[in-house]
């Protein structure tokens, strides 16, 4: 099944999984808005935010115009370590195909992790956990 | 720990009662769900001839985790209640596709709310993999889910392969997504 939307990119489309085609440029020109931020750890658990206990999460981002798409993933947050207090958990989660990636190995995910990486998520992070434990 | 595997005719209406009973105590008592349900049993329209179950039961017969599979080429919950979950894509059709829901492993004598997907159970893996294997033996190459997005990652940790068919949404409170697991 295709299922193309005639007011899309040409390089954009729906595939038989429904998930969307695109290639990596496609991908980078992408805005995508905030769509959800959330805690994984119990606001009753025992965690110091300024000394040890690592926070689990999951954010959402997404975008509604053409084609849907639709990014997540998952992030810790580490307060021992300085730069790095808010890290990437895992693979990220997609409804992206990206063209020319190996799904099963691990092009695509890197492809979404660099993307991310240009996404200004972790204040975000940093406001939910702000929220969850304060 | 014990897995029974039923088609609907094929389950006795006492199984039935404790299974509907069951799954009131967990998606609308526990979870919350606000699902338009009889009081004491949640049964819907797609517990119809066309589905199977799966079921799981501790040492004492008590019910401690249930799932459901329906083919695509009949009225499925993805098709008829959350086609907004795949954006403008039609939803698939096809004997080789199954939908897979009402997942649960809550144990609703000893519940205790963990959102984190990594604390998953046994039970659940072996529920997950016991409905892989039922689907599978029904012709089913893939499975299209409607859950929240815990079992998504749930899903990956334990080894499938599973992606997004469309956007998260929020439902009544929850976050919600399609996805597809390959069996």
């Amino acid at each position: 099944m295709i299922n193309r939307d005639s007011n899309a990119p040409s390089d954009d489309l729906t595939s038989f999984d429904c998930r969307v085609e695109m290639d990596k440029d496609t991908l980078f020109q992408t805005q995508l808005r905030h769509i959800y931020t959330g805690v994984y750890n119990a606001p009753s658990e025992h965690v110091n935010l300024s000394g040890s206990g690592c926070i689990y999460g999951f954010t959402e981002w997404g975008r509604n115009d053409y084609s849907v798409i639709s990014i997540g993933w998952d992030w810790v947050y580490q307060p021992g370590l300085e730069n790095r207090r808010v890290v990437i958990c895992g693979h990220p989660f997609s409804n992206v195909l990206i063209v020319g990636a190996n799904r099963f190995r691990s092009d695509e995910s890197e492809v979404l992790k660099v993307f991310i990486d240009g996404l200004d998520w972790k204040p975000r992070v940093l406001s939910t956990i702000k929220d969850a434990f304060n | 720990m014990l897995f029974e595997t039923y088609s609907y005719e094929s389950m006795s209406n006492l199984a039935k009662s404790e299974l509907f009973s069951y799954r009131y105590k967990v998606f609308v008592d526990i979870l919350g769900w606000d699902l338009d349900t009889p009081q004491g049993i949640e049964v819907d329209q797609f517990d119809s001839p066309a589905a199977h179950y799966i079921l799981s039961r501790d040492d004492g017969g008590n019910i401690v985790g249930c799932a459901r599979l329906l083919p695509t080429t009949q009225p499925y919950l993805l098709s008829e209640v959350f086609p907004d979950l795949l954006s403008e894509a039609e939803p698939p059709e096809s004997p080789r596709i199954w939908e897979l829901s009402r997942f649960t492993t809550i144990d609703v004598n000893a519940y205790q709310s963990n959102m984190n997907p990594r604390a998953y159970s046994k039970v659940t893996r072996d529920l997950l993999d016991e409905c892989l294997r039922c689907a599978k033996q029904n012709g089913a190459k893939q499975l299209v889910t409607v859950s929240p997005i815990g079992i998504e990652r749930l899903v990956r940790i334990m080894g499938y392969k599973i992606s997004r068919m469309g956007p998260v949404v929020d439902y009544d409170g929850h976050i919600i997504v399609a996805c597809n697991i390959e069996i």
